[in-house]
């Protein structure tokens, strides 16, 4: 659900409506480079990934509207090892 | 007489039709004409481009570099039908030089993939291997030259894009470092990754191409204006340097791959280069820095096709939203619509300092790390890519695909130069390759080592 409601911020955001068997391949593959992104929170560990606080410079509107949080994914991906994603092996 | 089109028809007749897409636009001799400078080169194959005098050579042209009255479309349905208005600079310096610009080559649609076979025109395959990958996303530019098709092409490089075809291909690919190659007129991907860099067959040939293309140019505002030095006249090849060899990297490649970077460090130390063994970064925070700004990036960039600004129109709509959001969903492919989307979500509120703040400073990490690493050497030699060519076959998944550009996006990342030299084959007849990098002004150094890497190989 949570993905679904992701995957409809970004159509709006970037103006493109995906087809349904396009959002369905997207969906997924979202979700895993998003958690293969969060590693950047490792580099620092000094801004919290989830700090609702953080704006972005270009957009006022208020963070906590956000519906979607990076939380839910580590939580449902099972790739994540102690906060890092697994990178896989391609050889 | 063999011609271009010549060629094509051949491969047509022989029932080659995957080498068709490698030269999507065939311009005509009359037009060709138009474009260069004198002496038009008749005789495509068999001759090295040195031999020519330099005069009206035939170069082949990456379908996101604009040249006047061409359809350069990006290898996307959404630029279907453009024609480019004017030159980019580099097509100007390389007609200024004597080189004759004559057809576009297939590329991933808008330089986003590994393997062209994101485009919208359908797969390359590689000339080596029909049934593997021609690597991307200048992979049309690097057929070509692989094939005998051209002499030599302009291919672009945001993570890889010239050097990890290059490696696939067997032939010699080249970044320069940021700034010293002009991208105005260049249709870009992540414009602080960028540059556009020359396949060709042999290291010589690299340098003649980029001494034609490089310079200042003031219509590009990120254009550095340092001197002019021709790197053609000062080939040096009896020079020896400090090498930097990052082992860790290398044993991340496969056997064959691996065994063959070895014996080419172990034949230049054997030459009376003094080779160093250091570590390089983390490459997992690497690849996440680099996907989170190169999709940052492009999903600003490719925010003016909108079928108003640029690109196709959708039929009918009914109001301004519905234009926008129809005419970019119809238009894109699928590989672009995620990276437009994934740098949208990097770009949002809220997550702007977790991820593209964040990546910067990776960034920033990285310019640093190479800055101390060559405090200690000339030059870093590591492998292009982990593997060779792989099958179409091989279903990657989209991080396995990242993984495959581990060795050559930090280079993007720091802006510096680097070039990618075949130095042998595998047992199935696959090109091996290694990575030369330099300090930005030290590009000299990459093709005084690459031609004594190239002469070994030739051996």
């Amino acid at each position: 659900m949570e993905q679904k409601k992701l995957i409809e911020k970004l159509e709006t955001l970037s103006k493109i409506k995906l087809k349904k068997e396009e959002k369905e391949k997207i969906e997924n593959k979202l979700e895993e480079i998003i958690g293969f992104l969060d590693n950047l929170s490792t580099f620092d560990k000094t801004i919290e990934k989830d700090n609702q606080d953080n704006k972005s410079i270009y957009r006022m509107e208020d963070c906590k509207l956000q519906s979607v949080s990076i939380e839910d994914f580590y939580n449902k991906n099972n790739k994540v090892e102690n906060g890092s994603f697994k990178v896989p092996k391609i050889l | 007489m063999k011609t271009i089109e010549t060629i094509i028809k051949q491969n047509k007749t022989a029932g080659l039709k995957q080498n068709i897409n490698d030269l999507i636009t065939v311009i005509s001799k009359e037009e060709r004409n138009k474009n260069r400078v004198s002496g038009y080169v008749e005789e495509i194959q068999g001759k090295e481009l040195q031999d020519t005098g330099n005069n009206g050579i035939p170069i082949a042209i990456k379908n996101n570099i604009n040249v006047k009255g061409w359809n350069i479309d990006c290898s996307s349905k959404i630029l279907e039908g453009y024609i480019a208005p004017y030159n980019a600079t580099v097509i100007d310096n390389l007609i200024k030089n004597g080189f004759a610009p004559y057809g576009t080559c297939n590329m991933d649609e808008f330089a986003m993939g590994s393997t062209t076979a994101t485009s919208y025109h359908g797969k390359t395959t590689n000339p080596k291997n029909n049934n593997c990958v021609p690597g991307g996303s200048s992979g049309g530019s690097a057929t070509v030259v692989a094939e005998g098709t051209a002499f030599c092409s302009l291919g672009s490089d945001t993570g890889g894009s010239i050097r990890q075809p290059a490696a696939f291909t067997g032939t010699v690919g080249f970044k320069p470092a940021y700034g010293h190659v002009s991208r105005f007129g260049v249709i870009a991907y992540a414009s602080s990754l960028d540059q556009v860099g020359p396949i060709t067959k042999t290291v010589k040939d690299n340098a003649l191409v980029y001494d034609a293309i490089k310079g200042y140019d003031p219509k590009d505002t990120t254009s550095l204006d340092i001197e002019y030095k021709s790197i053609y006249n000062e080939i040096d090849e009896t020079k020896k340097y400090k090498i930097i060899v990052i082992r860790e990297y290398i044993e991340m490649c496969e056997s064959e791959l691996r065994d063959s970077i070895l014996e080419t460090i172990k034949y230049l130390e054997l030459q009376g280069h003094k080779i160093i063994e250091k570590k390089l970064f983390n490459t997992d925070l690497l690849i996440s820095a680099y996907y989170t700004i190169a999709s940052a990036e492009a999903s600003s960039n490719l925010s003016r096709f909108d079928g108003i600004k640029y690109g196709h129109r959708t039929k009918e709509p009914k109001d301004l939203e519905e234009l926008y959001v129809n005419s970019r969903s119809e238009g894109f492919g699928q590989e672009v619509k995620k990276r437009i989307m994934l740098g949208s979500f990097v770009l949002s509120s809220g997550y702007y300092e977790a991820y593209y703040k964040k990546a910067k400073d990776i960034q920033e990490y990285i310019k640093q790390e190479f800055n101390k690493i060559f405090e200690e050497g000339d030059l870093i030699l590591m492998p292009v890519t982990p593997t060779t060519a792989f099958t179409f076959d091989k279903e990657l998944t989209d991080l396995e695909m990242f993984l495959n550009d581990i060795f050559t996006i930090s280079i993007n990342m720091a802006g510096l130069p680097a070039m990618s030299v075949p130095n042998g084959k595998t047992k199935d007849n696959m090109p091996t390759a290694i990575q030369i990098i330099s300090k930005s002004e030290e590009e000299q150094k990459i093709f005084n080592l690459g031609v004594q890497i190239e002469n070994n190989s030739e051996k």
